[in-house]
């Protein structure tokens, strides 16, 4: 019961930040309300019970990508005209357009006859550890590959040129 | 006890949020946050059915991998976005048509 208090204080408070950042006018205040989405998400995988997951949305989300996004939002944006760099248009169509996809998975969510729908705990660190350098080594290496030629393209892409 | 349900809903509305961004914004650095709220909202239903329907444990792996693609990703249209604003003076995605003939 206190799990299920606990998911419905962050759930509406995933659901709050992430109208905000659609919402906002200031570019800045969306990135940082981005930030608290992460948060939450990482709060909401640890009530679901898999504490890797959560260390390591902290870690990448919160701590990496979040902190790009920061640093590029402060590179493109000049500081007085930071309110006309965040408009948006189309409300109206996108409304719709959106509310109608939530519809559909919140139908099909809650009319699925779903099999099991009780806790299981099994998601330890120690399994994870086995399972992905022993059944998954060849994605391991793989994301290893990509992340190391992303990083050198990122840098190879955003360094000025010089002539 | 929390049950499966409460765990999709919350990710289909991340997921209708992100679209909602994606479709209103004209910042490129905006439409990105929206693919990286539709990333997450992904990741909530990888963890969702691991925990709640199969004795595995690969749901963790994919969200695990999903994550770090998504970093990968990050980097490299931020700096695509940095390199573009650098040399056009903006970042709307409107008037990013120099391809346009």
């Amino acid at each position: 019961m206190l799990v299920k208090i606990l998911f419905y204080i962050i759930s509406l408070g995933i659901a709050g930040l992430a109208l905000f950042t659609a919402m906002s006018k200031n570019i800045v205040r969306s990135v940082f309300a981005l930030l608290g989405v992460m948060i939450g998400v990482a709060c909401i995988y640890g009530i679901l019970g898999s504490a890797y997951l959560a260390v390591i949305q902290i870690m990448i989300y919160v701590g990496g990508i979040m902190v790009l996004f920061i640093f590029a939002v402060m590179f493109t944006s000049k500081i007085e005209d930071i309110n006309i760099t965040n408009r948006s248009y189309g409300w109206i169509q996108a409304l719709i357009i959106s509310l109608a996809i939530f519809v559909m998975f919140a139908f099909i969510i809650l009319y699925y006859p779903f099999e099991k729908a009780s806790m299981l705990e099994h998601q330890s660190v120690e399994r994870i550890g086995k399972v992905i350098s022993a059944e998954y080594l060849p994605f391991l290496i793989a994301i290893a590959v990509i992340l190391l030629v992303s990083l050198v393209g990122a840098i190879t892409i955003a360094r000025p040129k010089k002539e | 006890m929390l049950s499966l349900q409460e765990t999709l809903l919350l990710a289909a509305f991340l997921f209708s949020t992100g679209i909602f961004i994606i479709l209103t914004r004209q910042n490129a650095i905006a439409i990105l946050m929206g693919v990286e709220l539709i990333l997450n909202s992904v990741n909530i239903n990888f963890v969702a059915f691991d925990r709640f329907l199969f004795d595995r444990i690969d749901g963790n792996i994919a969200a695990i991998i999903n994550i770090m693609i998504a970093a990968s990703e990050v980097a490299v249209a931020l700096a695509i976005i940095i390199s573009i604003f650098r040399s056009l003076r903006t970042v709307e995605a409107d008037k990013l048509d120099s391809l346009k003939g």
